[in-house]
């Protein structure tokens, strides 16, 4: 009873929030993890298939091309976040005029519905009339370039993941505000530049802290590229944006193939923790080392 | 001890209230009656705002003539969200009573065994007469020799065209027999112009979707087919030689005439509105858009516009784009769903929808009366529709042909906004060829698995007769 007490003692907080993760998440993934090994129509009963929608999983090229998709999409989008969030935590940390409106400013995209955010896009990225067509033409650049080449519509998608950074932000004003002033006032006295200091203080002190932020966001990234890639670029052009998510519920709720979708978004899950485990392992070392 | 239920109730009572609201099925919905002894059907239909409001008007008559019944509209904007808030509804086992389903895509659940057999039930009680209505709808809706669902129309694709533009730039508006070749191709031409002189075009000649639904009609004008059997495909068929002129001639509007808009420009604004703001001479689309633009009609910014048949390739052939009213086999209402068919498919029901311009009615009575072909409502030329049944043929409406077309449409857009090969002409169709032996491939696995499904559920009851 006096370990329970502790425990909601520490984490009573959390509480309410794990439960709903629980609830809304959990369960549903639980739920949704035997339907993996069946055939599932959402109309009938499932059937229980064994491996065959795994097996099958593993020879749909499309699979492979979205799996593709994805992590060149995860490629381009974490550290383009990471970084950028990592400038705007450095601008930001310090309290001074106009800081806090700032801070609410990188975090309001976080904030705002997903379906807002992409029509504003679809406006952005308008080959006619959209302000970046306007940019793009004034350099010479085809204004409806990423709605003929795959690449640039991929790399279009890892622009657009970067308007949702408020939450890394806060991360690293946090672990930025927790850096020791005394290092800093040591590094001014021994007449180190901002450069050096960067280099040499805050970016190590901050590393562990970016680097399971890479781990969370390269997770992240297969999920929230769902929208842009639906709404925007639609999975094309030529199946350039079509990406895991997005294949997954085209297969459960476009075709009624939910056993085969859930079979796609198994594998999606054992593919991110995968790159999580990979990640995890570079920090350990990392850590190791530093230690 | 308190420490811990000062946590746990707060929590407990936190998780009750959402389970709470999640239990969406229980109580009253579940048997679709109120405490006040009314009989609730659930309707779920996709629309734009002018066609809501005519399935409103149906709901509301309905109502009126039916006391202690009650239809509970549930809209969906898009036919895709509609299909995917179908799918999650009937996953859920909370599907509606009664649903609109298009003809390409109602074998996905028609195979599936999820629809009641509306046409059976609804002849045997008396409230349905096949003869009443048009054959193409009819048959389009035809699973296993058995009329599933009730076409609640019978539209096809037809070019709508803007009477200002014609008249403006001179060109002779279209004739009931004109010619692709020949009249279309180049009223488009004339009606493609840059105004300003900056190297745009500010207004095209034609707007075409570059879909199969949309390529289909001309592929059928060459002589070429889409499968090899329409009703138990194998093979996609476009890589044939009549198919491929079809599918060349259309790739002309693009390639060599310019006559229709470009990738940028369809992607930054869709045909549809680029025809109701003027700056599309034609377009191809089918009956649904007279309500849309009728709907322009009345806020003020109408068009002169008329619509016109097809123009004839070698063969005179429209394509079919019937929708119709099914009901889950579930239905947790059933006589009062088939009591609301009934009235939305009798006259006034379907005179309803026909006034509002989204329908080309299903019943012959209604389409040929005013309510269709109203003189004083657009199009004047409404009988156009109607001349159009008899050469109407339909794609396949098998289980798969919805994801055929998803993945045909894919390549078919990319095929239609690329120039040809380097060092070949539009007109050797070398790009044309490729495309269509990808797409047959693409597909293949699809209808061979699906045609062997289908032979197997053919089987199992004639092995259970035997």
């Amino acid at each position: 009873m006096r370990r329970l007490r502790a425990l909601l003692r520490d984490w009573h907080w959390s509480l309410p929030g794990f439960a709903l993760l629980g609830l809304l998440v959990g369960l549903p993934a639980l739920m949704a993890l035997p339907l993996a090994f069946s055939h599932f129509d959402g109309l009938h009963a499932p059937r229980f298939a064994g491996l065959t929608n795994l097996a099958r999983v593993g020879a749909d090229p499309l699979f492979w091309t979205a799996l593709g998709n994805s992590l060149k999409v995860a490629l381009w989008s974490v550290p383009l976040r990471l970084l950028l969030a990592l400038g705007l935590a450095l601008l930001l940390h310090r309290p001074r005029r106009g800081a806090g409106l700032l801070r609410a400013a990188a975090l309001a995209p976080s904030v705002t519905p997903d379906i807002a955010w992409a029509l504003l896009w679809l406006w952005i990225l308008n080959p006619l009339y959209g302000p970046v067509a306007w940019l793009l033409s004034g350099f010479g650049i085809a204004p409806d370039i990423w709605l003929t080449d795959p690449a640039a519509a991929r790399r279009v998608l890892a622009l657009i993941s970067l308007w949702l950074i408020g939450e890394l932000v806060v991360v690293l004003i946090a672990a930025r505000k927790e850096i020791p002033q005394e290092l800093y006032d040591l590094c001014a006295v021994e007449g180190a530049s901002a450069w050096t200091v960067f280099r040499r203080l805050t970016l190590p002190m901050l590393m562990p802290v970016l680097l399971l932020l890479a781990c969370r966001d390269a997770a992240l990234s297969f999920q929230t590229s769902f929208l842009p890639a639906l709404i925007i670029t639609k999975g094309g052009p030529q199946y350039g944006t079509l990406l895991l998510p997005v294949y997954v519920y085209q297969n459960g709720f476009e075709y009624l193939r939910f056993g085969y979708a859930a079979a796609l978004a198994l594998a999606m899950f054992a593919v991110t923790l995968l790159m999580i485990a990979v990640q995890l392992f570079w920090l350990r070392r990392w850590t190791r080392r530093g230690a | 001890m308190l420490a811990c239920w000062k946590y746990a109730l707060p929590l407990g009572a936190a998780l009750l209230l959402t389970l709470t609201a999640c239990n969406r099925s229980g109580g009253s919905a579940a048997t679709g009656a109120t405490a006040e002894g009314e009989r609730v059907v659930k309707l779920q239909v996709f629309g734009d705002t002018a066609e809501l409001k005519s399935y409103r008007e149906l709901i509301a008559a309905y109502e009126a003539g039916h006391p202690g019944d009650r239809v509970e509209l549930l809209p969906v904007g898009k036919q895709a969200d509609h299909m995917t808030k179908l799918s999650t509804a009937f996953a859920a086992g909370n599907p509606p009573d009664l649903f609109i389903l298009n003809f390409r895509r109602f074998g996905q659940f028609a195979a599936k065994d999820a629809l009641a057999p509306l046409g059976p039930q609804m002849s045997a009680s008396g409230q349905f007469k096949a003869e009443d209505f048009y054959e193409p709808a009819l048959e389009a809706f035809r699973f296993r020799d058995t009329l599933m669902c009730l076409p609640q129309n019978v539209s096809s694709l037809v070019v709508y065209y803007n009477r200002a533009l014609f008249k403006q730039f001179e060109v002779p508006e279209p004739k009931d027999d004109w010619t692709y070749f020949g009249d279309f191709l180049s009223a488009a031409k004339l009606l493609t112009r840059d105004l300003d002189g900056d190297k745009r075009n500010d207004i095209y000649g034609v707007g075409i979707d570059p879909t199969l639904i949309r390529l289909a009609p001309f592929i059928w004008g060459m002589g070429g087919s889409l499968v090899n059997d329409l009703y138990a495909p194998s093979l996609v068929t476009l890589d044939r030689g009549p198919a491929l002129l079809g599918l060349n001639a259309v790739k002309m509007l693009m390639t060599r005439y310019r006559v229709t808009p470009k990738l940028a420009e369809y992607q930054a604004e869709n045909n549809d509105s680029r025809f109701a703001r003027g700056a599309l001479g034609m377009l191809l689309q089918s009956r649904r858009y007279t309500a849309t633009l009728r709907e322009l009609e009345g806020q003020g910014k109408g068009l002169d516009w008329d619509v016109a048949p097809l123009p004839k390739l070698q063969k005179e052939v429209g394509v079919l784009h019937a929708d119709a009213y099914c009901m889950a086999r579930d239905a947790r209402q059933p006589e009062a769903a088939q009591r609301f068919v009934s009235y939305a498919l009798s006259e006034a029901g379907e005179s309803i929808l026909a006034r509002s311009g989204r329908t080309v009615p299903s019943r012959k009575s209604v389409a040929t009366s005013p309510a269709f072909l109203d003189p004083q409502q657009k199009p004047a030329r409404a009988q156009v529709f109607l001349d159009a049944i008899p050469k109407l043929k339909r794609t396949p409406n098998i289980a798969v042909w919805h994801e055929v077309e998803s993945k045909a449409d894919v390549l078919l857009e990319e095929w239609f906004y690329e120039p040809p090969l380097p060092g070949e002409s539009d007109l050797d169709g070398a790009d044309t060829l490729i495309v269509t032996r990808q797409l047959r491939d693409a597909v293949q696995p699809l209808l061979v698995e699906d045609l062997a499904r289908e032979q197997a559920a053919k089987a199992a009851p004639a092995a259970g007769a035997r």
